[in-house]
C-alpha cells in the first residue's frame, strides 16, 4: 500500500475517486448534509461513508444492501468506505450488535433522501442539502435486495488472499518495532541495559516510563534486539483465581438504579426479601465463570507515522473515533491532528476496542522519526490485550406452593449487567450488578455479560424446574407471556424432538438486544469429555435483512460459545498468564462441532435487531442442562470439562 | 547473508535471508505475498498453510532451508488467468467464511486433501482440517465447501 500523505478534505476524497463531498465531520444523525454520508461518482457508482468497521460480522455487505435497496441500484455499483476518521462520519463503535438497529436506519434514511433529491437535482446539488428528518423507507414488502441472501462483498478478495488486513498494511520506509515485555502480567520497569541491542545495525532503543521498545530496519532484527535488552521488572502479585469470588464480593460496589444506561445495573419489582420469606420452597446457588481470551485469529498490528499534520495510524479498531481521541490524549494533541485508517479486521469479538498496539507504534514512530509497524505475536495477543471478565453470581429464589417462581434475587459480581433481567414473570425480583476490582485487564466480549448472566439464570431455572418436578420447557413457558420467546422455544423444541430424544438433552432461552432465542442440545459424556451430538436453535431478531449472513452468524456465535462452555479459561499464576498460545489455550475446532440446525424466525413487521452476538448467550446453560441429564449433577462453574473432573462442588 | 533460490507460484525468486528464516516471513516480508497469514507461530492454527511440493505445510514452522527445490504455492498462485481454482470457487459458493483471515490456509489444505483423496467423507475432512482454527466458527460451511469442490472435481 502506498503511503498516504495527510490529505486536505477535498484531496481525501480524490484518493477514493473523483466525487462530490462537502462536509465531513458529523454525527450520523438527521440535520446533516447528504455529502457527509454519500458520494456520487461520474460513472454512476455511489460510495457510502461510515464509521462502522468490518470484523467478519458482515457490516460491509449489509450496508451495501441498504444503499442498493434505497437507491434502486445494483449492489455492484456500491462502495463502502469504513472507519477512516478523515473521511467518514462518526457512527459510534462497532459493538453491541448496533449496526443493524442504529446504523442501518440512519444509512437507509440518507440514501432514501438522496434518491428523492436526485429526481429533481444533480448529485452536486444534492450532497449540499440536509438530510430530511423524516424520509419514507422502502417497505419490506417491496424489498429487492434487503431481506434476501447476499454474498460477502469481500468474498473474492478473501478467497484470493487479496484482502488487506491490519497485519498486511505496509508503507514505504517503514521500520519494525518490538516492545520489550516483562514476563509478569503487570510490572514496573526498575532498570535496563540495552548496550548489546544497541550494537545491532539500525537499532534504536526507546524508553518512556514503563514502556520499553526497540525499532529496527526489519522484523527479524527488531525481535533479536528486543531479546538482547536486559530489563529488570518489579512484578505485581495477582489475586489467585481460586480467591476471585471472595475478592469480587469484598471489593464490590453496590449499584444504584439508573435507567439512562443501555444495561441498567439494578432492576427491582415487588419485595424480594418478603417474597423469599413467604415462599413455600427456597433455593440458593452460586455460579462462576473464569477469565477467557477473545483470541482473535488476527493478532493486532498497526503502522504509525508522524508528519507536519500530526499522527496517522493504519490498523484495526472496533471504535475508530474513540481510539483517535485516546491517541490524541496520549500525545497531548487535538483530535484533528490524529487520523486513524481502519482496515478490515480478522475478528474482534469485543476485544479490539483499545488503542494498545496503535499507541505502541505511534510512540516508536515518534522516537524514530519514521513510520513504524508493530505486530503482536500470538503470545502478546493473549496476554497484553484484555479479557472477558470473570464472574461470580449468587442467586436466591423462592417457589410458591403452586410451583411458580415467587421471588428472585440475582447478584452478578464483576462481569456486567447485560441480560441481567430474567425474561420471566416473577412478582418479587431484584437483579443487581456489582462492580468489583479485577486482577486482569477486562473489557467487552461478544454479548458482554449476557453470557454469564444467562448461564447463571437459565441453570438456576433448570434447577427450579427439577425441584418442582416440572419439564424445563413447560416450566419456562409457564413463566413467560412473551409471544416471541414462546414461539422460539416451541419451534426449537418441536424440531429437536424434545421429550422424544434418547440422548441426554437440555435447553436454554434468552431475550437479549431485542432478539429472542432458544437452544436445544444433545450430548454424551465419556472419560470427562463432552461430545455434543446435535444442536437446534431458533432465533428471532425481527425482520431478517440478510438470511445467509444471519445463519452464518448464529452458527458461528453458537460454536464460539461452546469453547467458553466446555474448555476455555485464561489461567495465571502468582504473577503471569500461563496459557498464552493456541497449543495451551484450546478453542473450538472441527471435531468439537455437532450438527447445528438453525431456525430463523423472520418477522418482516418487526424492527430488525442486532444478531451477531446474542446466540452465544444460550450455549453454556443449554449444555449444562444436558450435562445434568447425563450425570445427575448440576454444573455451576465454567468451563464444564474442568469441573467434570472435580466432583464435590456439585449440588447434593 | 546467504542467498536462496525459491520457486514460488511458478516464478523463480532469489531471497537473501538469515539462516533459519521462516517461509512465512519470506513470503510476507520479502515477497509481499500477504495472503499467507500469521496466526500462532507454532504450527497449530493453520492460518499460514501453503503447498510445498503439493503438500500442505505450516509456513510459520518451515524454514527457508526446508524449502529446498520444492515448488511453493500460496493463495495468490491458485487462480489461473483470473479463473478461480475449484476450491476457491467452492468457498465462495458456500459462503464458507466471515472475516476470511483463516480462509487462504483452509483453501490450500482443501487443495492438498483433494489431490490425495478426491472424494473424502465428512469424517476425513474433519480429521484433515483439525489443525486449522476458524474463530468465526464457520466450520460447517468449510466442510460443505470441500464437499462442493470434491463434487466439482469428480465432474471434471
Amino acid at each position: 500500500m502506498a503511503r498516504l500523505p495527510r490529505p486536505t478534505r477535498r484531496e481525501a476524497f480524490e484518493t477514493i475517486g473523483a466525487g462530490f463531498v462537502f462536509q465531513f465531520v458529523v454525527k450520523g444523525a438527521p440535520g446533516t448534509q447528504l455529502g457527509a454520508r454519500l458520494r456520487f461518482d461520474a460513472g454512476g457508482a455511489v460510495t457510502l461513508l461510515t464509521g462502522k468497521v468490518e470484523l467478519g460480522q458482515g457490516s460491509r455487505t449489509l450496508l451495501t444492501q441498504c444503499v442498493a435497496e434505497e437507491l434502486g441500484v445494483a449492489p455492484g455499483n456500491v462502495r463502502v468506505v469504513m472507519g477512516d476518521t478523515a473521511l467518514v462520519p462518526d457512527d459510534g463503535g462497532t459493538y453491541a450488535s448496533l449496526t443493524t438497529p442504529l446504523t442501518v436506519p440512519v444509512v437507509r434514511q440518507a440514501v432514501a433522501a438522496a434518491r428523492r433529491m436526485l429526481e429533481t437535482m444533480t448529485p452536486a446539488e444534492a450532497v449540499k442539502r440536509e438530510i430530511p428528518v423524516e424520509v419514507d423507507l422502502t417497505p419490506p414488502a417491496k424489498w429487492k435486495t434487503l431481506g434476501k441472501p447476499m454474498a460477502n462483498v469481500n468474498g473474492r478478495a478473501i478467497v484470493t488472499g487479496a484482502l488487506k488486513y491490519s497485519t498486511d498494511v505496509k508503507v514505504p520506509g517503514m521500520l519494525a518495532g518490538k516492545v520489550v515485555r516483562p514476563e509478569a502480567y503487570q510490572a514496573t520497569l526498575a532498570g535496563f541495559d540495552a548496550r548489546e541491542a544497541g550494537k545491532l545495525p539500525g537499532v534504536k532503543v526507546v524508553r518512556d516510563g514503563d514502556f520499553l521498545g526497540v525499532v529496527a530496519p526489519d522484523e527479524a532484527t527488531a525481535g533479536r534486539a528486543a531479546s538482547l535488552v536486559r530489563a529488570e521488572w518489579r512484578a505485581e502479585e495477582l489475586v489467585a483465581a481460586a480467591k476471585l469470588a471472595g475478592h469480587f464480593t469484598k471489593t464490590a460496589v453496590a449499584p444504584v438504579a439508573n435507567f439512562a444506561t443501555r444495561y441498567p445495573p439494578l432492576l427491582e419489582r415487588g419485595d424480594v426479601e418478603r417474597g423469599l420469606a413467604e415462599s413455600a420452597g427456597r433455593h440458593e446457588a452460586a455460579y462462576t465463570l473464569p477469565f477467557i481470551a477473545h483470541a482473535p485469529i488476527e493478532p493486532r498490528a498497526a503502522v504509525a507515522y508522524w508528519d507536519e499534520n500530526g499522527l496517522t495510524v493504519l490498523g484495526g479498531s472496533q471504535v475508530p473515533f474513540a481510539v483517535r481521541g485516546q491517541l490524541a490524549a496520549a500525545f497531548g494533541i487535538p483530535d484533528r491532528q490524529v487520523r486513524l485508517i481502519c482496515c478490515d479486521v480478522g475478528t474482534g469479538f469485543g476485544g479490539k476496542h483499545g488503542p494498545e498496539v496503535m499507541l505502541e507504534a505511534a510512540r516508536l514512530a515518534k522516537a524514530a522519526g519514521k513510520p513504524v509497524r508493530v505486530a503482536w505475536s500470538r503470545e502478546e495477543e493473549f496476554v497484553r490485550s484484555y479479557c472477558r471478565p470473570a464472574a461470580f453470581i449468587k442467586v436466591r429464589s423462592g417457589i410458591s406452593a403452586g410451583g411458580g417462581i415467587h421471588a428472585w434475587d440475582f447478584r452478578n459480581y464483576n462481569s456486567g449487567a447485560a441480560s441481567l433481567a430474567a425474561p420471566y414473570d416473577i412478582a418479587n425480583y431484584r437483579c443487581a450488578f456489582y462492580r468489583a476490582s479485577s486482577p486482569l485487564r477486562q473489557g467487552a466480549y461478544r454479548s458482554l455479560a449476557a453470557v454469564a448472566n444467562t448461564f447463571a439464570r437459565e441453570t438456576h431455572v433448570g434447577e427450579l424446574a427439577e425441584m418442582t418436578d416440572s419439564d424445563p420447557v413447560e416450566f419456562r413457558l409457564r413463566h413467560t407471556t412473551n409471544a416471541r420467546l414462546r414461539e422460539a422455544i416451541e419451534r426449537a423444541a418441536e424440531r429437536f424432538g424434545w421429550g422424544k430424544a434418547r440422548e441426554a438433552s437440555g435447553m436454554a432461552c434468552n431475550i437479549e438486544k431485542g432478539a429472542h432465542m432458544a437452544l436445544f442440545v444433545a450430548l454424551d459424556v465419556a472419560d470427562d469429555h463432552v461430545r455434543l451430538t446435535r444442536m437446534v436453535t431458533a432465533f428471532d431478531c425481527g425482520a431478517v435483512l440478510n438470511p445467509d449472513n444471519l445463519r452464518n452468524q448464529v452458527t458461528g456465535a453458537t460454536i464460539m460459545g461452546l469453547g467458553g462452555a466446555l474448555f476455555e479459561e485464561l489461567r495465571y499464576d502468582a504473577v503471569k498468564v500461563v496459557n498464552n498460545r493456541f497449543s495451551d489455550y484450546r478453542v473450538p475446532r472441527f471435531a468439537d462441532v455437532p450438527a447445528i440446525d438453525v431456525i430463523l424466525i423472520d418477522r418482516r413487521e418487526a424492527v430488525p435487531a442486532g444478531a451477531g452476538e446474542s446466540p452465544i448467550t444460550v450455549v453454556a446453560p443449554a449444555i449444562g442442562a444436558a450435562l445434568h441429564r447425563a450425570t445427575k449433577k448440576w454444573f455451576r462453574a465454567l468451563p464444564f470439562e474442568k469441573t467434570l473432573a472435580l466432583p464435590g462442588e456439585f449440588r447434593e | 547473508m546467504p542467498r536462496f533460490q525459491l520457486l514460488v507460484n511458478g516464478r523463480r525468486r532469489t531471497v537473501e535471508a538469515a539462516p533459519g528464516t521462516t517461509l512465512l516471513s519470506v513470503l510476507r516480508d520479502w515477497l509481499d505475498l500477504t495472503g499467507t497469514k500469521y496466526g500462532c507461530g507454532e504450527g497449530v492454527c493453520g492460518a499460514c498453510t501453503v503447498l510445498l511440493g503439493g503438500k500442505a505445510v505450516r509456513a510459520c514452522v518451515t524454514t527457508i532451508e526446508d524449502v529446498g527445490n520444492l515448488p511453493v504455492v500460496t493463495i495468490e498462485g491458485l487462480a489461473r488467468n483470473g479463473k478461480l481454482h475449484r476450491v476457491q470457487q467452492a468457498f465462495l459458493d458456500a459462503g464458507a467464511f466471515q472475516c476470511g483471515y483463516c480462509t487462504p490456509g483452509m483453501i490450500l489444505e482443501g487443495v492438498a486433501l483433494l489431490a490425495r483423496e478426491p472424494s473424502p467423507d465428512d469424517a476425513r475432512i474433519k480429521r484433515e482440517f483439525e489443525g486449522h482454527i476458524c474463530r468465526c466458527g464457520t466450520y460447517p460451511r468449510i466442510i460443505e465447501a470441500v464437499r462442493l469442490a470434491s463434487k466439482e472435481g469428480r465432474r471434471g
